[in-house]
């Protein structure tokens, strides 16, 4: 009992001589630099999409240190692998936050992933800008959380108008990933918005992440014959679903989000996939010459054409560059503001403004499948969902 | 009229899923033969055979990407049909090997002790595998080379995948050669010897290690026939792909009862029908679940599962 | 039982002056460690109950911890306010908040994987080994699919916006209570009844040990403080999904025993500490040698490596004591 409290005493005595030490953050630049950091999973289940993020975040940061920086402070890039995991990315926000005490933080493509290291900038008031978590709940968790991108319910609803007014559809199926809040959160806004606009979601299939056998999903929703499938997945799972609708002999055409963006998606989906649509965040196609720079850069240094997260990683930092010279302090407060309210902000992935939600309205892309082209077919904006 | 036509139609849509299920449950039987053998010989679950099955199915892939068949293009070019027979007979080969070797070299050692640090050990060599697969093979899923082309043939009613034809038909034959192996030659009645009662089949003057490890060398060579097959039909490589197929593998050769050849293969293909079923009949979000509810019940109303005799408890 | 007492208040005692020095003093990233390895205490001390005291084998824990991780969860956040229909709308009071709303949520998510625990533990009963570490796997999956199927719980997308309630003080306290529970069971006719069944059940049971009965108390008990665990969990992640307590989560707290020696109090606890520690200390290797996978390839490595040379773990079924360490230090009395 007495070596207890003894114990106690010490610890009360170490508390007291150490109080305060421990959970200052720093300012976040020094004379030369300024430090942003950057969380994404380079490896894990998504690695290919956090890769293609830091590649687009590494080019921008390139490009604005060569002109000069950010009011004349180089960018100081301090990057986390966060392994597909929630957990890391808890981790990487609190190193990010009071390690490095960093000015920004840009992160994290998954939303599970942003979701977790969300609180974490919230509580030291360090805003975090997402390039691309879709999912709605991200930028609820405070004011300082911001996104790029569009939501989830807008791209479900966009392409419940796209198969309701563009494909003519009255009957639709859904083929989704149980475990996947990505999919489950697209299957239900498309849903809700499909029979708001008269249609009938005929069927809603699941399957497990991991499974790679859709035969017992696709004969179900043969049997229902609808007239398009709405596949709310990532690519690679979408090659094999693609493949088992046409050897079932249903030859609808399939539609998705922007988790079918890939340069591998037809290399592997084969002509399953011909005549197929998707909502992305941008056409690599496009003819605004911001866009063409961008690619032409993109192709000289990684020898690959961007896929839409590489397009949103090179926006998100102009984002933030726009947002401290706005602030014009390196002040997180002042930067927070400036970012509330930052309007038409013109990016590769379109012009934009940030709402009250601090969360970003822009268009969506449809691009249909034609070879190995993804075509772009027409913009959806977020007046035409609502 | 319209009752009888949607009832014909409901019937050939079952009848579907009967198909699809056979085709599943064929893999799994193929796969579940390994467990039970392991299992029948030295009541091990080896965790590690579902990630022999994983490589099995990338060493099919490496060959004809070394050769040029697998170019980043929407089409691919055919592999001829020698170099498929190459694969399926270097993957065999390979697994085989693979499989011997961590017999020798993880289970060997451990053969007098506890059954749990042999289970552990099972356990952390599958994880091993599956990491060791991620750095070796990289963690983006890989498509499968052009062995055979797609295409659905029409069977009356329904159409089934002559992909799946090939996987029914190939572990068919697969396992009734295993049988007849495991049944009728002296390495075989070495190996049932052993199951039955390994340290009287020693003193009747059998090798019982080289037994052990011809055991695991021809469980994960059907392994590997498993991947390849599944490969065909489903061209997706990930250094995690034996993980679900492991799993209901084992709850097949559980079911059919562990240590029979004939119960794995009756395991194998009541789970893939029942798993379809229920998917059809039902709803696939709880399709997943069936082959775990099938395990507990069967762990609890019958341990020994359909074909197996009762074991007894050694004191 | 006055003496287990009195080590439980001390226990706390010491955990709250811990939080406060950890709350001062030590680097945020570094306290996330800290708390990190206080919530795997916990569930490496609840197993250790069941796989290293019983000899039974359970893959499962990482379906109690879920379980007490969103039956907490949806305590803190949905549950606490009088109609959370209404409380969309209209800002108004919780019902309870703080301390008075985190105790009773993490009471009640120990309760609920207790429950499980029980229903679990009377089946599979007559399960051994490895059938029986099979079952549990099972059951932990089911749990999984169950979670991604209510909507109430947020599906696959899970609970979030969960209070950060669980702070060191916490968090440590709960780990003086496991610990002091457990000494004391170890100890305690309980203790030795179970470890009995572990050494030879069958004699167990003709020595007058209702074996039956401890087998499922020992699922209860051990369930019940996995479940806290997951409630701590919750409440210091703020965010949780069922892809959290998957298979590879009950594999790494077996791992944690396994290492420190089956069987051993301490032995849980250093191997908790140490693989909760040691991904952080791998994390920048593996960045640097950019090769993922390599880090879980190396604890699988230890796992077989471990079992093969040296299969009683660290301690064996030893205690770490300071006798012992004067036993093994130079110079110390032989």
């Amino acid at each position: 009992m007495r070596k207890a409290l003894a114990l106690v005493l010490v610890c009360l005595a170490l508390a007291v001589f150490f109080a305060g030490c421990g959970s200052k953050i720093g300012p976040g630049y020094d004379e030369k630099e300024v430090y942003i950091g950057l969380f994404v999973s380079t490896s894990g289940e998504i690695a290919t999409f956090g890769t293609d993020t830091k590649n687009g975040v590494e080019l921008a940061v390139e490009e604005i240190n060569k002109a000069g920086g950010i009011n004349g402070k180089q960018i100081k890039l301090i990057a986390y692998d966060t392994a597909s995991k929630a957990d890391e990315g808890k981790t990487a926000a609190t190193k990010l936050a009071t390690q490095d005490g960093v000015l920004v933080s840009m992160g994290a493509v998954a939303s599970g992933i942003s979701l977790a290291a969300a609180p974490e900038f919230q509580k030291y008031g360090i805003p975090m800008v997402s390039p691309s978590s879709t999912n709605p709940t991200v930028t609820q968790v405070g004011d300082h959380i911001f996104r790029i991108c569009y939501l989830d319910d807008f791209q479900g609803g966009a392409c419940a108008v796209f198969a309701s007014k563009d494909l003519k559809a009255k009957k639709a199926a859904i083929l989704q990933n149980q475990d996947d809040a990505y999919s489950t959160g697209l299957a239900d806004f498309f849903e809700a918005k499909f029979k708001a606009l008269g249609g009938e979601v005929v069927a809603k299939e699941s399957y497990k992440k991991g499974a790679s056998d859709f035969k017992t999903q696709v004969t179900n929703i043969k049997g229902k014959s609808p007239e398009v499938i709405f596949v709310p997945c990532y690519y690679n799972d979408v090659a094999l679903i693609a493949k088992e609708f046409r050897a079932q002999d249903v030859t609808v055409p399939l539609l998705g989000g922007d988790g079918w963006e890939s340069d591998k998606l037809i290399p592997s989906a084969g002509s399953a996939l011909e005549g197929s649509y998707f909502g992305n965040h941008y056409s690599q196609e496009d003819d605004n010459p911001k866009v063409k720079k961008f690619v032409e850069a993109y192709k000289a240094k990684y020898g690959n054409v961007p896929s839409s997260l590489a397009a949103l990683g090179y926006d998100v930092v102009y984002v933030v560059k726009e947002g401290i010279e706005k602030a014009g302090d390196f002040d997180r407060k002042k930067i927070r503001d400036a970012l509330a309210g930052l309007k038409a902000f013109d990016g590769v992935t379109g012009k934009f403004d940030i709402d009250e939600n601090r969360d970003a309205r822009k268009p969506i892309s449809m691009l249909k499948i034609e070879g190995e082209r993804f075509a772009p077919v027409r913009q959806i904006k977020p007046e035409e969902v609502q | 009229m319209q009752i009888l036509l949607d009832n014909a139609d409901f019937a050939s849509r079952m009848l579907q899923q009967v198909a699809n299920g056979l085709t599943k449950g064929s893999v799994y039987a193929l796969v579940a033969v390994g467990y039970t053998m392991v299992y029948g010989v030295l009541a091990l679950i080896n965790f590690a055979h579902s990630d022999v099955y994983m490589l099995g199915a990338y060493f099919a892939y490496y060959p004809a990407r070394w050769l040029g068949y697998m170019p980043d293009t929407a089409e691919k070019p055919k592999a001829p049909f020698w170099l498929m027979g190459m694969a399926f007979l270097g993957a065999m080969a390979a697994c085989a090997f693979i499989g011997a070797l961590i017999e020798r070299l993880a289970y060997r050692p451990l053969r007098n002790a506890s059954r749990l640090a042999a289970l552990i050990t099972a356990i952390g060599v599958s994880i091993f595998l599956q990491n060791v697969g991620q750095m070796a093979f990289g963690a983006d899923p890989k498509s499968f080379p052009r062995y055979v082309d797609q295409s659905s043939v029409n069977l009356g009613v329904i159409s089934v995948g002559n992909t799946s034809i090939l996987i029914i038909v190939v572990a068919f034959l697969m396992m009734a050669a295993l049988h007849l192996f495991v049944q009728k030659t002296r390495t075989g009645a070495a190996m049932r010897a052993c199951a039955h009662d390994m340290k009287t089949a020693r003193l009747m003057g059998i090798n019982v290690d080289a037994t052990i490890s011809i055991t695991f060398a021809l469980g994960s060579a059907m392994a590997a026939v498993g991947g390849i097959l599944v490969a065909m039909d489903q061209p997706r490589l990930t250094p995690t792909m034996g993980l679900l197929m492991g799993l209901k593998a084992f709850v097949a050769a559980v079911l059919g009862g562990i240590g029979s050849i004939p119960g794995a293969a009756l395991g194998g293909i009541l789970l893939g029908v029942a798993e379809s079923l229920v998917g059809g009949l039902w709803d696939t979000t709880y399709a997943e679940a069936v082959s775990f509810v099938v395990l507990i019940v069967v762990l609890l109303v019958k341990p020994s599962g359909l074909l197996g005799r009762a074991g007894r408890e050694k004191v | 039982m006055l003496k287990t007492l009195g080590i439980l208040a001390a226990g706390i005692a010491v955990a709250f002056g811990f939080g406060l020095l950890v709350d001062n003093a030590v680097p945020p990233f570094w306290a996330l460690i800290v708390n990190l390895c206080g919530v795997s205490i916990i569930l490496a001390v609840s197993l250790n109950v069941i796989n290293g005291l019983t000899g039974q084998f359970s893959l499962g824990h990482a379906g109690f911890m879920a379980i007490g991780a969103y039956v907490s969860a949806y305590f803190t956040t949905t549950l606490r306010y009088f109609d959370p229909e209404v409380a969309k709308y209209v800002s108004q009071q919780p019902l309870f908040d703080g301390v008075w709303g985190f105790a009773p949520a993490l009471l009640v998510g120990g309760l609920a994987a207790a429950l499980a625990g029980l229903l679990v533990g009377i089946p599979t009963l007559r399960l051994k080994g490895d059938y029986l570490a099979i079952a549990t796997l099972g059951f932990g999956e089911i749990v999984a699919i169950l979670l991604t199927n209510f909507k109430q719980v947020g599906g696959s997308k899970g609970l979030t916006g969960i209070p950060s309630y669980a702070d060191t003080s916490w968090i440590y306290a709960f780990v003086a209570i496991c610990i002091a529970f457990s000494l004391f069971f170890q100890r305690s006719t309980f203790g030795r009844a179970l470890i009995a069944i572990r050494e030879n059940e069958l004699a167990a049971e003709v020595m007058g040990i209702r074996t039956a009965r401890m087998k499922v108390m020992a699922f209860v008990y051990g369930a019940f403080f996995a479940g806290l665990a997951g409630g701590l969990y919750a409440h210091l992640f703020q965010t949780i999904n069922p892809g959290n307590f998957n298979f590879m989560k009950s594999v790494e707290v077996v791992v944690m025993l396994v290492l420190g020696g089956l069987g051993s109090l301490t032995g849980a606890i250093v191997g908790a500490i140490i693989l909760t520690v040691l991904p952080e200390a791998l994390r920048d290797l593996e960045r640097e040698i950019a090769l993922p996978g390599f880090r879980m390839a190396l604890y699988a490595l230890i796992l077989i490596l471990m079992m093969i040379f040296r299969p009683q773990g660290i301690f064996g079924q030893r205690e770490l004591s300071l006798k012992l360490l004067r036993r093994i230090l130079p110079g110390g009395r032989k």
